[in-house]
């Protein structure tokens, strides 16, 4: 079931919603929390019934593991075992459903050999619920997590606002959520706010992301049939992708903070303006920010992170960033696009490095210098986007060859007009994001008085620092707002015709 | 605080519900696609453009019995009139589709014979529902034909969707302005709309415009279309349906245009599984299908293109790829048998093929064809510079 379905929208959460409102006026929050993970279930299973008990069996397998890692009795040897077992057993599920084909085609690839192991249909959000609870094992080995009860460990894991696509939660900021049930007592301004961010984020989805994955797809999905697009459209349709799926996975997040808001559950921020950032490393800091945080917390300070010198630092950034492409997804380009981010990052560290060396402040910058360096970052995460997208490495190439005028500097192209598609119109798509990319106020700024998501006070004031002015436009529940907001959602629910899956539900 | 919550929780709600309603009244009353019929405004009749679409005509096909149905392209939406004298009264619903292809026309089918169970189907197959790189359109998925979308989706995206609603206001402006729709009733298209204000030449001319650097320069013969032809052939002869299979005609240089795309071995191939899978499926039923050939480089498929600047219209067709309703007289009335009251060459027109038959039939095209070309050189002048 998808968030932008009627089913899901008009059905399952009015019913959830009301579920959950009626146990809590029963002063029930216990069972109130067991009909959300029932739900949430439920919401998985419709799509694939069978796999629920994939994910069941996943649960309370960690959970079991967890109580092995939290026992004081156990000796350091066996818990490490356990350790070892959990993260292992974790990696096979994903590495097996995710990655087998990948893995046995390559190696068949390299033999000569055309080897496959069938058709294997990858679970939904296998990616981020095995981050979530390899993170919980690590932390409970640590001896960071203490006892926890099952229906919170489930709800955790479970939650279906984040289910699939993430924020990928961590449990110090959830499990101690939902043993504060006062917190999760119905409320009408978590029911307003949460409401008013799950509409911003449909908008994002069905009005943005899905009307320039229209342009988008006729130039890669034309590049990808064999032709090579014009110069202006390889750039238009490289745009349109940058944007289209930023809107779809920021639209996607907040839905899911919308969503656990409405049950008065904040998850953590997922993006903060990312082609605002002024460098590569600071545009991670502002993408999919909750995989950045857990590639940092438990691949990247693992494996030595900036402790051992320099030259490690480096090694340990490109490691990072090239597992963490393939996370994304089971394909070389998905690598290769992991890897140019290493290296991008590794030049902005030594960037950093040799500009402090020079005595150069990179903390007050002038507004040019401001405008040039988030000029670079936008391009070189728009050219990376390329290899993300494209389904091989000749399509990327095709694409590529014509961004770079390889293949003539016509303006138009082919690719477009066969999709019956108005260049112009592409290139107006691409102005109006630039501008709502670049100066608009983003859907925490909005609702910044209330808190929309975890770890957004704390970085308000960073925000302003890094040149984005406070908006002028806040909003309050006010006759207006809803007004707005309300115009908003019949425009975008009337618009819910074609329902468009979300990228990031594939990874 | 939370004072001023609920009451941005209430206007919110009620806006939002207002909102709604209102479109779902305006969908239903207005009824764009005939799927709701509750409000019965004569005026609006006669102004639904959108009767052609796959929503709409899966909601006629709903609505039935019908005794004949007639499935097909646009070429069949145009030319195959359901309201011909010749049905004698019988039920007839025009179930063509613009811009199909075989696989939405085997789900059309399996649907019609699901609700309607026609007593005889004319299916009007033509070429391009082979092409391996023509996908169903979205307006499928939308519609009935879609099997997988739910009733409860399907009334949503009908009552409250973006479709629907503009749908809708198309109909009002139409109706505004007087502008008759281009669909009847029962789904036949009457003309080719807006392009039929330029002379034929032109029409010609872009028509085949658009086939050769289009189309058929992206044409891919598809095994799996054959297949579903074959779907459809089985789905018709289990539930008892007479049917009979029809190559829809086409203008002498839309098959010259069809040669020069370098696509005639495929042309030829396609006429050959079709008289194959046939064959199979009657022997495997023991139930007759005939199957005609319209396409020919002969009488009216090779009516002469008026001049340039010559605004005279056609009998026979519209431009190159759609004939008129005059042609598909012609058609329905050497299908179902009647006798063709005409000219010597109309006796000539459509020719039963069979495993049996058809290479004499397609070496009696090629010789066709070396006539046709010899001696209309105006109009192959036509095709000069196009595509190349």
């Amino acid at each position: 079931m998808l968030f932008n379905s009627y089913g899901f929208i008009f059905l399952f959460v009015p019913v959830v919603v009301c579920g959950y409102f009626l146990i809590h006026s029963l002063n029930r929050p216990r069972t109130a929390l067991a009909w959300l993970v029932l739900c949430s279930l439920l919401f998985y299973g419709w799509w694939n019934p069978p796999y629920v008990l994939l994910l069941a069996a996943s649960v309370l397998a960690n959970y079991g593991v967890g109580l092995l890692l939290n026992s004081t009795a156990r000796s350091p040897n066996s818990r490490k075992l356990a350790l070892a077992a959990g993260v292992a057993g974790n990696l096979a599920l994903l590495g097996y459903f995710k990655y087998a084909n990948f893995f046995v085609g390559t190696l068949g690839g390299l033999v000569g050999a055309d080897w496959t192991l069938g058709r294997i249909f990858l679970p939904l959000g296998i990616s981020f619920f095995t981050f979530q609870q390899i993170a919980y094992l690590v932390d409970a080995y640590q001896g960071k997590v203490g006892r926890k009860d099952f229906l919170s460990y489930c709800l955790f894991v479970t939650f279906f606002p984040q289910l699939i696509a993430g924020p990928i939660v961590h449990h110090q900021e959830m499990l101690p959520q939902f043993a504060r049930s006062g917190n999760l007592r119905p409320r009408p301004d978590n029911l307003s706010i949460g409401v008013t961010i799950f509409v911003i984020g449909l908008f994002k989805k069905v009005m943005l992301a899905d009307s320039l994955a229209i342009y988008a797809n006729a130039v890669f999905d034309g590049a990808a049939s064999g032709t090579s697009p014009g110069f202006g459209e390889a750039w238009l349709g490289s745009f349109c992708y940058t944007f289209q799926l930023y809107f779809d996975f920021s639209g996607y997040s907040d839905m899911a903070i919308g969503l656990g808001r409405i049950f008065g559950i904040r998850l953590p921020l997922n993006f903060n303006s990312p082609y605002k950032a002024n460098s590569i490393i600071d545009f991670w800091r502002r993408w999919h920010m909750t995989l950045s945080r857990f590639l940092r917390d438990y691949l990247y300070i693992p494996l030595g992170g900036n402790r051992e010198g320099k030259t490690r630092r480096y090694i340990n950034v490109f490691i990072t960033m090239l597992l963490g492409g393939l996370w994304h997804g089971a394909g070389w380009t998905f690598v290769l696009w992991g890897a140019l981010h290493g290296v991008f990052l590794m030049v902005n560290h030594a960037w950093r490095t040799v500009m402090r060396s020079l005595g150069v402040g990179l903390d007050r910058r002038h507004w040019l210098s401001t405008a040039t360096a988030r000029t670079v970052t936008f391009l070189a995460v728009s050219l990376a986007w390329v290899l993300f997208r494209a389904e091989s490495f000749p399509v990327a190439g095709r694409m590529l060859a014509s961004m770079a005028g390889m293949n003539g500097l016509s303006v138009t192209g082919q690719l477009l007009e066969a999709a019956n598609l108005d260049t112009l119109k592409a290139g107006q798509w691409v102005l109006a994001m630039i501008v709502i990319c670049g100066w608009a106020p983003n859907t925490q700024q909005l609702l910044a008085r209330y808190r929309p998501a975890l770890g957004y006070a704390a970085r308000q004031g960073r925000i302003a620092f890094d040149g984005s002015s406070e908006p002028r436009i806040r909003w309050r529940p006010t006759p207006a707002a809803a007004l707005a907001v309300a115009i908003v959602a019949i425009v975008t629910i009337v618009s819910l015709t074609k329902v468009s899956e979300f990228i990031y539900w594939q990874f | 605080m939370s004072k001023l919550h609920k009451k941005y929780l209430s206007y919110c709600s009620l806006v939002f519900l207002l909102g709604m309603a209102l479109v779902a009244a305006l969908n239903l009353v207005v009824d764009p696609f005939g799927a709701y019929r509750t409000v019965n405004i004569d005026a609006l009749r006669g102004h639904r453009a959108k009767l052609g679409d796959r929503i709409a005509k899966a909601e006629m096909l709903r609505r039935g019995p019908w005794d004949v149905v007639i499935l097909g392209s646009s070429r069949a939406q145009v030319g195959i009139d359901p309201s011909d004298s010749l049905w004698e009264g019988a039920r007839v619903i025009n179930g063509a589709l613009t811009a199909t292809n075989l696989l939405e026309l085997a789900g059309v089918m399996e649907y019609a014979a699901e609700v309607s169970r026609p007593k005889r189907v004319i299916f009007m197959v033509d070429f391009l529902m082979f092409d391996e790189n023509r996908a169903p359109q979205s307006g499928f998925a939308k519609s009935r034909f879609n099997t997988d979308r739910s009733l409860a989706e399907y009334h949503t995206g009908s009552l409250l969707g973006a479709h629907a609603t503009a749908s809708s206001w198309q109909v009002l402006k139409d109706w505004a302005r007087s502008k008759p729709s281009r669909y009847d009733e029962s789904g036949h298209a009457l003309g080719i709309g807006h392009r039929s204000k330029y002379t034929a030449r032109y029409r010609f001319k872009r028509t085949l415009e658009n086939f050769l650097e289009g189309m058929y320069a992206h044409y891919l013969y598809s095994p799996t279309r054959v297949d579903c032809f074959r779907r459809l052939v089985r789905t018709c002869l289990a539930n008892g349906t007479e049917l009979t299979v029809a190559i829809s005609p086409v203008h002498a240089l839309q098959l010259e245009a069809i040669r020069q795309a370098g696509l005639w071995l495929d042309f030829e191939r396609f006429k050959r599984d079709l008289v194959a899978v046939v064959s199979q499926e009657e022997e495997s039923f023991s139930i007759p299908v005939a199957v005609w050939d319209f396409t020919s480089f002969a009488g009216p498929n090779a009516e002469p293109v008026p001049p340039a600047e010559d605004p005279a219209d056609m009998n026979w067709y519209w431009e190159s790829s759609h004939y008129k309703s005059e042609l598909g007289q012609l058609v329905l009335r050497r299908v179902i048998g009647d006798s063709l009251p005409v000219e010597d060459w109309a006796s000539n027109f459509g020719t039963r093929i069979t495993t049996s038959n058809v290479e004499e039939h397609l070496s009696t095209l090629r010789r066709q064809r070396e006539q046709y070309t010899a001696s209309n050189s105006d109009d192959m002048a036509i095709l000069d510079g196009i595509g190349r």
